[in-house]
């Protein structure tokens, strides 16, 4: 079907296209961010955004805001949108909607069950849980003891019940099976993503299976770093990392013996691709790897609507929109701690 | 009052000492004829001068929200006419609101714990009422069993035994016998397909799900929303079950009420919630009406609260666009006004100085600006709805011819070219008159948006009707029926018989009809092509009158510039090479050299480029003009169809229920496809010839409207 969008792809995905190019020119612009990181305290915050998009969602708020209030409404504000556009969806949009979801699932069934772990309260972690992530029974996560009564219990129900086949033990759930399980899964998730969107096939294949091998590189060497000096083996390791991808296979092989973060450069600065994010950091350095990345993928999100006729739009705005709340929680956490000075850290500007 | 040209604006600046900026700013926002350009336009809104202020009004409306909501969930219905109240200020207002809030938050928290207990107990009476059936059912077949049970398998006696004593323990009952133990509760109906198969998986199918749905809709008493709810009675066995279906209800966010098994108990219990019920509910009632007093006694004056906060706000974001002065004791603005409107100004600003007792004056004056001034037609209700079909497109360029002035004939008349019928035009007429009689209780009042836009053009409609008659009259259509009205037809039959009628027609016998067609045409079998016509070249005339004006365009344009510009040349030479010595950059004059550099054949040839495109464009409007005819063809035509088709055929049967169908028929046809469809489509395409054939031979419309800062157009944020 390349080629042939244009021709047909209004039928069903142009008012959507539409929707999701609105919401983008939403997004908070440099400028935006520049005012609000003058901002001196959170009322100050609320005032600007009042003049957003983000207004009729924060003005009914009592005045000594906090942080979570302002995140929680602006997730409200995607989680608005994203559910208007999945009403208006038809397949395979709706599918290819759903499958955004799908990454705050998993991360949403880590969380209670890793909440659960630790005896809290399962009203108080489901409040913590992403929106979007939310399924039917997801509170009843907390009654399960190992992965397979999780399977067997709560998870067969869900979309996410394809990728666990590879982590049904019964071994009892500790934090270290949990974070295999997750990333486990997120693999699962990945590659599972990956080929939905070559079988759509045009020029969303094209721009998504872009974005996603950017995602897997990126979760594999986030995996990399942060097995780094614990009981991880390297057979193990090298099993979590998702099978497509610039780095796969040879990378993954060169990641998987890696020993501390300049080796995990080494064996990425022979991909012209990651060079660049490289060359901003100085030796031994990895807290500014994330921001390092993140930055590449707003880039990379941002050139997925300089071409029509594809889905990758609804992808990259979801992902733009998060990116803001994330720079808008930070900047919030910095004005109410009085830390204004390292506001620009972790702000990563969209446009 | 000028309609043809837009009011005449003049750039002001305000000079305004700090004690006195606040009234005079109020003081002419309640004149409203004073438009502020924002000097801080490159500051973001905290940064300027009376944020503070904007803040707490923002908080404040808060706040009247938050009391508009409370008052709107507790269904009371507040007064039309508010009570008189002592003017209050802001500060006052402020402390008010704060104290009716906290006040308002303590009563809503104390109800809440009440309302929380309350519903329980309800839920608890609900299960009771329910599961007190289920037990009973259970009972007696698990008796029948225990029987059996203990007939056949009377050897594991010592087993049962032990296994009875654990229960006792836990819970005494007289099923647990048969180690047969029992959560009952109440869960949302939605949940509870999801629940019993959570709970068949979890107790691998070793369990028995009753349910049954509450009548009513209950509260959740979580989240004080009305739900509906289901009854559940989970039977089954074992320790590490009942964890496990612990669990799952609390996960499920069911709600589980200890119900006993013997039946005097539960008729205890049933009467122990059933007083504290009625109880609680007095303790509800009394917290309720002190409530809704509160409530009552703040609705009084929300409304008027509101209006001074929507001011006060208004008031500060217009002090905000304006800069200090470098003393920073006076505030300067900038702004446009109607020179009209400058005495009125300097009158208001007076009045500012001398109500906040300032030593210093307003210094209101005249300067020059860059920019082109605002456009400003004051319109009246009649004029107004025409205004808007011309803004619609574009808003006059300052000092720009107003199409609106002839859009208020041509717009009803060409509408009515379209939808000529006098029968028609007299029901929108009807509606039209409908509309006007009762201006003032419509006008005051929030209607639907289709009425809304009825209303706002209600004059429009007046004038299309008016001109549908004429025009019906004209084409002699009354619902499709000829009628004699300027006397008999001119034609009659060859002889007497009238055998020959349709076939070689009818002489002429007399003068022409005096007005309009005549109505012998109706039904004849000419009668198509000769309106067709008629009606084609009534179209072509209405575009000959704008294409004459072809050569008139061509040529005088250019002559009156050269003449306009060797004027103003001769009497500038010698001043200009003057000045252009003295003052090498040319200052303001630089800009206007340019502009006369005067190239007569250029201007000859653009003017004749334009000529060419509008001759070419005559020829392509030509289509569009016939548009007339299609539609009152396609009016008249449909016209004749419902009457022929649906009326007369009707009227054919002698059957009372087939004539009133018919009749119905009709006349919803009528309403609605000819009267409201043919309306709107008559309209569009009268709006289109306006628009887009008229206004485009001559219409710039690049102009921007004068929004002059004022109380009134403030957005009304009720909804």
């Amino acid at each position: 079907m390349y080629g042939f969008e244009a021709l047909t792809f209004n039928i069903h995905g142009g008012y959507l296209e539409a929707v999701v190019r609105g919401h983008r020119s939403s997004l908070l612009t440099a400028s935006d961010y520049n005012n609000l990181c003058q901002c001196e305290t959170l009322d100050d915050i609320k005032m600007h955004l009042s003049a957003t998009e983000y207004g009729p969602y924060l003005q009914n708020e009592p005045s000594p805001l906090h942080t979570t209030t302002i995140v929680e409404k602006c997730t409200l504000k995607l989680v608005d949108e994203y559910k208007h556009m999945l009403c208006q969806a038809t397949e395979p949009l709706s599918t290819f909607l759903e499958y955004i979801t799908y990454g705050h699932m998993i991360d949403n069934v880590v969380l209670i069950v890793t909440g659960t772990l630790h005896e809290r309260d399962v009203q108080e972690l489901l409040e913590k849980c992403h929106p979007l992530g939310m399924f039917d029974s997801i509170a009843s996560l907390a009654v399960a003891q190992n992965m397979r009564e999780l399977y067997r219990l709560v998870l067969v129900d869900t979309p996410l019940a394809p990728y666990f086949s590879e982590c049904i033990t019964s071994e009892d759930l500790d934090d270290m099976n949990i974070e295999i399980m997750r990333n486990t899964l997120y693999k699962a998730y990945l590659e599972d993503f990956y080929k939905f969107c070559k079988k759509l096939g045009g020029a969303t294949a094209e721009i998504m299976t872009d974005l996603l091998a950017f995602e897997a590189d990126k979760r594999a060497v986030n995996i990399t770093i942060n097995s780094i000096g614990t009981e991880l083996t390297r057979d193990d390791r090298k099993k979590l990392y998702s099978n497509f991808g610039l780095l796969y296979p040879y990378g993954h092989e060169e990641l998987a013996v890696c020993e501390d973060v300049d080796q995990v450069r080494g064996a990425l600065e022979k991909y012209p691709a990651y060079q660049s994010i490289f060359a901003k950091l100085s030796y031994g350095e990895s807290q500014m790897l994330d921001k390092a990345f993140y930055e590449e993928e707003v880039k990379r999100l941002c050139l997925a609507f300089e071409q029509q006729f594809h889905y990758g739009v609804f992808f990259a705005y979801m992902r733009l929109r998060e990116q803001e709340i994330r720079n808008l929680m930070w900047i919030s956490e910095c004005v109410a701690q009085n830390q204004k000075s390292r506001v620009h850290d972790s702000v990563v500007f969209i446009f | 009052m000028d309609f043809l040209r837009s009011e005449k604006m003049i750039f002001v600046q305000l000079i305004i000492p700090v004690e006195s900026a606040h009234r005079a700013v109020s003081y002419i926002g309640e004149l409203g004829l004073l438009q502020f350009k924002d000097l801080n336009a490159d500051k973001s809104p905290f940064q300027r001068t009376f944020v503070n202020q904007v803040k707490r009004c923002g908080e404040m409306s808060r706040k009247l929200r938050f009391f508009k909501d409370q008052i709107t969930k507790a269904g009371i219905v507040l007064p039309v006419r508010p009570a008189p109240q002592p003017d209050i200020d802001l500060e006052e207002l402020e402390i008010q609101l704060a104290e009716h809030e906290h006040e308002l938050i303590e009563m809503n928290a104390n109800s809440e714990k009440l309302r929380q207990s309350y519903s329980e107990l309800l839920e608890f009476k609900m299960v009771l009422q329910k599961a007190g059936g289920f037990l009973v059912s259970a009972q007696s077949h698990t008796v029948a069993q225990e029987r059996e049970l203990d007939e056949n398998i009377y050897s594991k006696d010592d087993y049962a035994d032990r296994a009875s004593l654990l229960e006792q323990e836990m819970r005494p009952g007289p099923s647990n016998q048969a180690g047969l133990r029992f959560i009952s509760g109440i869960i949302c109906t939605s949940k509870i397909l999801r629940f019993e198969r959570m709970l068949f998986r979890a107790t691998r199918g070793n369990m028995l799900f009753n349910q049954a749905p509450s009548e009513k809709y209950a509260i959740d008493p979580m989240s004080t929303e009305m739900v509906e709810r289901t009854v559940f009675v989970v039977f089954f066995s074992g320790q590490q079950a009942k964890t496990k279906i612990m669990r799952i209800c609390e996960a499920f966010g069911a709600n589980c009420y200890p119900v006993p098994e013997d039946i005097t108990k539960q008729r205890q219990i049933t009467q122990e919630v059933l007083s504290r019920l009625s109880e609680l509910e007095t303790t509800l009632d009394a917290g309720l009406r002190h409530r809704n007093k509160a409530l009552t006694s703040i609705g009084f004056h929300l409304r008027k609260w509101t209006i001074m906060v929507r001011k006060e706000k208004a008031v500060y974001d217009t002090l905000n666009m304006l800069n200090f002065d470098v003393t920073k004791k006076c505030l300067v603005g900038e702004g446009w006004c109607p020179i009209f409107s400058k005495p009125q100004i300097h009158n208001v600003l007076q009045r500012a100085t001398l109500d906040s007792n300032s030593q210093v004056g307003i210094i209101f004056h005249v300067m020059d600006a860059v920019e082109s001034p605002p456009t400003y037609f004051r319109t009246n209700c009649f004029t107004n709805a025409f205004q808007e079909i011309v803004d619609a497109y574009g808003v006059a360029r300052y000092q720009e011819a107003n199409p609106a002035v002839y859009t208020v004939i041509t717009f009803p008349f060409l509408f009515a070219v379209m939808f000529g019928d006098w029968g028609h035009g007299i029901c929108l007429l009807l509606g039209a008159i409908i509309l006007i009689a009762r201006e003032n209780k419509l006008g005051s009042q929030k209607l639907g948006s289709f009425m809304e836009m009825a209303f706002g053009g209600r004059y429009v409609i007046l004038l299309m009707s008016l001109f549908s008659i004429y025009c019906g009259l004209i084409y002699n259509e009354f619902f499709s029926v000829p009628y004699h009205i300027f006397g008999g037809t001119a034609y009659k039959c060859r002889d007497t018989t009238c055998r020959d009628a349709h076939t070689a027609g009818l002489v002429k016998y007399r003068d022409p009809y005096p007005f309009g067609v005549d109505p012998s045409w109706r039904g004849s079998r000419s009668e198509l092509p000769f309106l067709n016509s008629l009606k084609m070249k009534m179209s072509i005339l209405l575009l000959l009158l704008a294409i004459v004006a072809v050569p008139w365009m061509l040529l005088p344009k250019p002559f009156i510039l050269r003449k306009q510009h060797l004027e103003r040349f001769q009497g500038r030479t010698y001043r200009m090479l003057g000045t252009s010595e003295m003052d090498p950059d040319g200052e303001p004059d630089s800009a206007r050299q340019h502009l006369e550099e005067f190239n007569f054949s250029e201007v000859f040839v653009h003017q004749m480029i334009h000529s060419i495109e509008f001759v070419l464009g005559a020829v392509s409007n030509t289509a569009s003009y016939l548009r007339l005819w299609a539609l009152s063809l396609a009016h008249s035509e449909l016209s004749t169809v419902f009457y022929e088709k649906v009326l007369l055929l009707a009227w054919g049967y002698d059957n009372i229920l087939i004539r009133l169908i018919g009749l119905v028929v009709f006349a919803f046809a009528t309403a609605f496809i000819l009267l409201m469809m043919e309306t709107l489509s008559a309209f569009l395409h009268a709006l289109r010839l306006h628009w887009v054939e008229f206004q485009s031979k001559f219409y710039h419309g690049d102009g921007y409207k004068f929004k002059p800062f004022s109380f009134a157009s403030l957005p009304d944020d009720d909804d």
